[in-house]
């Protein structure tokens, strides 16, 4: 299984998958936009939400993925359904669309998609998904640090090298090294969170803990 | 494939979240376009971090996961004070929402 490949190699299993979770992402984008009932509206945002989930999957981001389904799908839309169940929408159709904005909204909503569809095929076009430098590829780790016992000369990134690692026949000592080596992005983006991100994470909680209270706080009855 | 792919598709899924922002009637429909300009705006920061790869790409999912973060406590607030508007004018239409105009 290989990671992202740059552009000049086009891979048909993640052209497929891209565009199989991409149709589904638009479809169900454009339904919340634009369906007349408020709980249609918040399940084709559970379908937005997984696939866009998919699709941090296809860019190796498994962390952030998991987080998206736990996170957005799991606490967000629930919550998003207890609001529309406490403020009694209504369970059957109606016009959620205001009528004389429709024109306008939608004139905006193209303008802006062309502008930056605009800025963005002209600022990245044949840009390839996926690092080009060997080390960023084995996801920071330097060939050299790996013991010699190991043949990387075929591994070309991370999934490989753990392949690689796995059939390898390794002395303990030699595991004990290989297991501080940041070989999943989930262990990269622990050690960033806990080092050089400590000061946002914790402000993020400070934060959570503000909404939890302030939410409270508005929302109990006098 | 190409880093154009999730550039674009995000840049799509940002301004159906604008149309359903301008358009919806409902307080709880507009916080819900919100969260699809928020998750296209995640896409765009994965497909970057994707394109740098670690250890410096790895900032993009950081930065990610604290849009998450904020993503719920805002639809936390958001809810409570939709939740306020409904109990002080039984409606959640932002059309009836007037007592400002002049």
């Amino acid at each position: 299984m290989s990671a992202l490949i740059v552009a000049a190699e086009a891979n048909i299993a993640q052209q497929v998958a891209f565009w199989f979770l991409a149709l589904i992402a638009i479809g169900c984008a454009l339904k919340v936009v634009t369906t007349a009932h408020v709980v249609r509206a918040a399940l084709y945002l559970v379908g937005v939400l997984g696939s866009v989930g998919c699709l941090y999957l296809l860019a190796a981001a498994e962390f952030v993925a998991t987080t998206q389904f736990m996170v957005y799908i799991g606490a967000i839309i629930v919550l998003i359904i207890f609001g529309v169940m406490l403020t009694r929408a209504p369970l059957g159709p109606m016009p959620e669309v205001a009528e004389e904005k429709r024109v306008g909204g939608a004139l905006v909503a193209l303008l802006l998609l062309a502008v930056m569809g605009y800025a963005l095929i002209d600022g990245f076009s044949d840009e390839g998904l996926g690092p080009d430098d060997e080390i960023a590829l084995l996801n920071g780790i330097d060939p050299e640090s790996l013991p010699d016992s190991l043949d990387i000369s075929e591994v070309n990134n991370r999934f490989e090298l753990a392949e690689a690692i796995a059939e390898a026949d390794l002395s303990d000592e030699e595991i004990a090294e290989i297991e501080e080596l940041p070989l999943t992005n989930t262990q990269v983006v622990a050690d960033s969170i806990f080092s050089t991100y400590i000061v946002p994470f914790e402000a993020v909680s400070v934060l959570l803990l503000a909404a939890l209270i302030g939410a409270i706080v508005l929302a109990r009855k006098e | 494939m190409l880093l154009n792919q999730f550039l674009l598709l995000a840049a799509a899924l940002f301004c159906i979240g604008v149309y359903g922002v301008l358009v919806r009637k409902s307080g709880v429909l507009v916080l819900m376009s919100i969260e699809l300009i928020l998750n296209a705006v995640n896409l765009n920061l994965i497909a970057f971090s994707a394109e740098l790869g670690a250890p410096l790409g790895v900032s993009g999912h950081v930065f990610a996961l604290f849009v998450v973060a904020v993503a719920a406590a805002e639809v936390g607030v958001g809810l409570a004070m939709v939740l306020m508007l409904y109990r002080n004018s039984q409606s959640i239409d932002l059309e009836k929402i007037d007592l400002l105009k002049g």
